[in-house]
Parts: structure tokens; C-alpha cells; sequence
């Protein structure tokens, strides 16, 4: 008898799910016996946190060495008022377990760098990229194929957000297929200086969340060889092909990236570049 | 024939702010010169700059096809894009203790100088023996970081401020 195991509380929580033919008692059991790592607890991993929890995902990780100031709370929506000056991993934890009491969190509460991201990675099913920066961007993204790990990758600027999956195996083109290095800083704006509507990082992040829960769930995912695009301004999504880059460092077969590389700054030929855009 | 050229916001600028435009050329190379886009987009090699990307009509990036001269037609629509992160900069708020050997070194204006941080001094109390500075630091958080290790191995004594003292 599938789901005897279940709690009457399970059933009545998860009741929702467990309609749905495609997830079922099966699905939620899937879920309540994953684990997914939640980089950043910020904007995108704000909605991120609370979706993955309240559809039951057993073991949340959850990264940030941050903790949560004023101008967070415009957008990072798991954190209060009364929590600025904490750290946003425990914050955003003491959310989860007031929410779900069938999720586990690993408080991860410092930065991810060269020497632990791999180890980090590694013990979760699917990883959930909210960063900040594009640093810790490419570490999350090549430990995740170095250790066959799915990962989701959403980032946000302004009034746009982007959102691609990464597949391990070869099943889909790497993040580096398609982002080979960092922009140099500077040349790129960040939140801080160019803003960012609150909303829209609630859209992307959310999104992040549905393509997660597809994975831990088994569905197929459309989007391990597009970018979506979101223009908030226009309300379009549209679809961008990624494919496969030959020369591609990390996953081609000519490739010289085998473990974790830490951007500290751009490489020079590019700063040029950097000091052009800022010059405007 | 007419080429729709789309932007992300984080290259809107690049086109006085304005995400679409219609221009002409049979190649990408051509579209680009036609936006005076091509110095902007693409390196001393002459090659589209690795953190872009561009697709016509929702197919691979031209990186994987025919780079600029990858060849486009009427009606076509091109994407421009940006890879973006979330954030970016952070700011960071330290105490910086001067020793008296160090007190008449301008540190502060060396860290401006080596490091793409802005710095902003918000409280300062300098003797002839020591030296207490309040110190905003704000940039790329790896900028920010190495800033405070310069000042550390230089003799200062670095304290993170607790939130809320020099608000």
C-alpha cells in the first residue's frame, strides 16, 4: 500500500502534491528523501528556500557567509526586520523550521571558496545558484560538473533575469560552454549600483525552484540546453539555444580545468575593456 | 534588410538605453558595425569577448557557429546578452587601529590606489601615537578583501565594526 508510511500530517501536507498523478505519494516520498544546497540566501534564494521547504525536500543546505542588512529586505524575503545583523544562513534556516518540520538544514554560514565548494557540493542531489558574484558563480558551477552534480543557475540584474540548468554527465552543455570566464568587475554592474526590482528576483528565484523540484522529481528539464531570458519592463520570456562549446575548458575533450579555479581579478587584457565601459 | 537588435538591461546602455533597435548588415560583424557596436563587444583580437553572447533567433550563440561572420537575414532577430550575477559589490565597515610607526603612512589613499575599492572614512581619531579610523570598504567583494589584507600585513590592526557604529 503506497504511502502507509506517511503521517496523517504528511498526507493532509503534502495532500496538494500528492494529486497531482505526475508526483503522487511517489514523488513526495522522492522528495522528502532528497537534499538540495541553496547558494546564497538572498533575493533569488529567498523564494528558493521557501519553495524547496514547503514542497518537503528532506535536507536543506543553505550557503551564505553574509548577514542580512536593511536593503536586503526590499527583496530577500525569508529574512524580518528583527533579523538584520544575523546571519542570513541561520535566519533563513529558523524560517525553514518554522515552516516544514520534515526538512533537515545544513547551515552553511561562510563563504564558498576553492578548498570547500567541491566537498559542499557533492553531498546534495541538485545545487541552487543565487550568488551575488560571478567568483563564486564559477566555483559553484565547476564543482558541480567536477563532481556530477545537477545544478540550477538563476541570476538577476535590474528589470532581467536568467535561468539555465546544468546537467552533469554530458547530458547537457556546461555553464562554461556558455560563460567561458567572468566579465572583469566593474564591467557589469551589480545590484548595488544599478538596482534591481524586488519582484524580479522573486520570478527567477521561483522559477529556480520549479526547475529543482522537476529534477529531484524526475521530469525532464527544458531548460539544460537553453538560457531563459525574463525582461520584466516587457514581460517576455524568450529561449536562447546553448550548445556544446569543442573547446569548451572545463567539459571539452582538449580540457585544462580540472579543479577549482578562484577568480580574485580579471585576467589584463580585459581590464582595458573594463575601464573603457566605466569610462561612459 | 531590416535586423532587430535586442538587448539585456545590462547592455542597454550600450544603445542610449534602448533595448531594441533595427538595423541592417548580412553578418553579425556587419550589424555590429552598424550599432558601433563591435569595438565595445569584442577584444584586441577581435573576437566577441567571452562573457557575451549572441543568438539569432534563439539559436546557439554565433560563438559555436560562424563567430562574426556568421551570416543573418531579413527579419531576423538578434539577442545581445550579458552573463549577469546577482549582487555584486558588498561594503564592508572595519576599525583600523595605526600603530604609531604607521600613523603618518597614507594607507588609506594606497588601498584607493591599488584596489578597486571606495573608501570612506566615517569616524577618525589620530594622535602622534596611534591612529583609530572608521572605514567604509566598498567594491567586488575579492577587491574588498584583499584590500583588508594589504592593511593587515601592513602592521593595522583590522576590526570588523559592529553593525550600526558608524551608521
Amino acid at each position: 500500500m503506497p504511502g502507509f508510511d506517511f503521517t496523517t500530517e504528511q498526507i493532509e501536507r503534502y495532500s496538494r502534491h500528492i494529486l497531482l498523478k505526475e508526483v503522487g505519494v511517489e514523488g513526495q516520498r522522492r522528495l522528502l528523501n532528497s537534499s538540495a544546497l541553496v547558494v546564497g540566501a538572498g533575493g533569488l534564494g529567498s523564494p528558493i528556500i521557501q519553495y524547496l521547504a514547503a514542497a518537503g525536500v528532506g535536507r536543506i543546505g543553505i550557503a551564505d557567509g553574509d548577514v542580512v542588512e536593511l536593503s536586503n529586505l526590499q527583496r530577500q524575503i525569508v529574512h524580518g526586520t528583527a533579523d538584520v545583523g544575523r546571519s542570513k544562513a541561520v535566519s533563513a534556516a529558523e524560517f525553514v523550521g518554522g515552516l516544514n518540520p520534515d526538512c533537515r538544514v545544513d547551515i552553511i554560514a561562510e563563504r564558498l571558496t576553492a578548498a570547500n565548494t567541491r566537498e559542499a557540493v557533492a553531498q546534495y542531489d541538485v545545487v541552487l545558484d543565487g550568488s551575488d558574484n560571478f567568483p563564486t558563480r564559477f566555483l559553484v558551477a565547476d564543482a558541480c560538473w567536477l563532481e556530477g552534480v545537477p545544478l540550477v543557475s538563476g541570476a538577476v540584474l535590474r528589470f532581467e533575469g536568467q535561468l539555465l540548468t546544468v546537467l552533469p554527465g554530458g547530458a547537457s552543455p556546461c555553464y562554461r560552454c556558455y560563460v567561458p570566464e567572468p566579465p572583469p568587475p566593474g564591467v557589469i554592474p551589480s545590484c548595488r549600483e544599478a538596482g534591481i526590482l524586488g519582484a524580479v528576483v522573486g520570478v527567477i528565484g521561483t522559477l529556480q525552484a520549479v526547475e529543482a523540484l522537476n529534477l529531484l522529481l524526475g521530469f525532464e528539464v527544458s531548460l539544460a540546453d537553453r538560457l531563459l531570458i525574463y525582461e520584466a519592463l516587457d514581460c517576455t520570456f524568450t529561449k536562447a539555444k546553448r550548445g556544446r562549446d569543442p573547446e569548451c575548458a572545463l567539459c571539452g575533450p582538449d580540457r585544462t580545468i580540472t579543479d577549482l579555479v578562484e577568480y580574485e581579478v580579471s585576467c589584463e587584457t580585459d581590464a582595458e575593456g573594463a575601464a573603457e565601459w566605466l569610462s561612459e | 534588410m531590416a535586423i532587430t537588435v535586442k538587448t539585456g538591461t545590462a547592455l542597454a546602455r550600450l544603445l542610449d538605453g534602448r533595448r531594441v533597435v533595427e538595423t541592417q548588415g548580412a553578418t553579425i560583424g556587419e550589424v555590429l558595425d552598424s550599432l558601433g557596436l563591435r569595438e565595445r563587444l569584442c577584444d584586441g583580437t577581435g573576437q566577441v569577448r567571452r562573457h557575451f553572447n549572441i543568438h539569432i533567433n534563439g539559436g546557439e550563440d554565433v560563438r559555436l557557429l560562424g563567430g562574426l561572420d556568421t551570416p543573418v537575414s531579413d527579419g531576423d532577430e538578434v539577442a545581445v546578452l550579458s552573463a549577469i550575477a546577482g549582487g555584486g559589490t558588498v561594503a564592508r565597515k572595519v576599525w583600523l587601529t595605526f600603530p604609531h610607526d604607521l600613523v603618518e603612512r597614507p594607507l588609506i589613499w594606497e588601498v584607493g590606489r591599488k584596489f578597486e575599492v571606495v573608501t570612506n572614512i566615517r569616524q577618525a581619531s589620530v594622535s602622534k601615537e596611534v591612529g583609530i579610523v572608521g572605514l567604509e570598504l566598498s567594491g567586488e567583494e575579492d577587491e574588498v578583501r584583499q584590500a583588508i589584507a594589504f592593511l593587515t600585513e601592513a602592521g593595522v590592526s583590522v576590526e570588523p565594526v559592529e553593525l550600526g557604529v558608524v551608521e
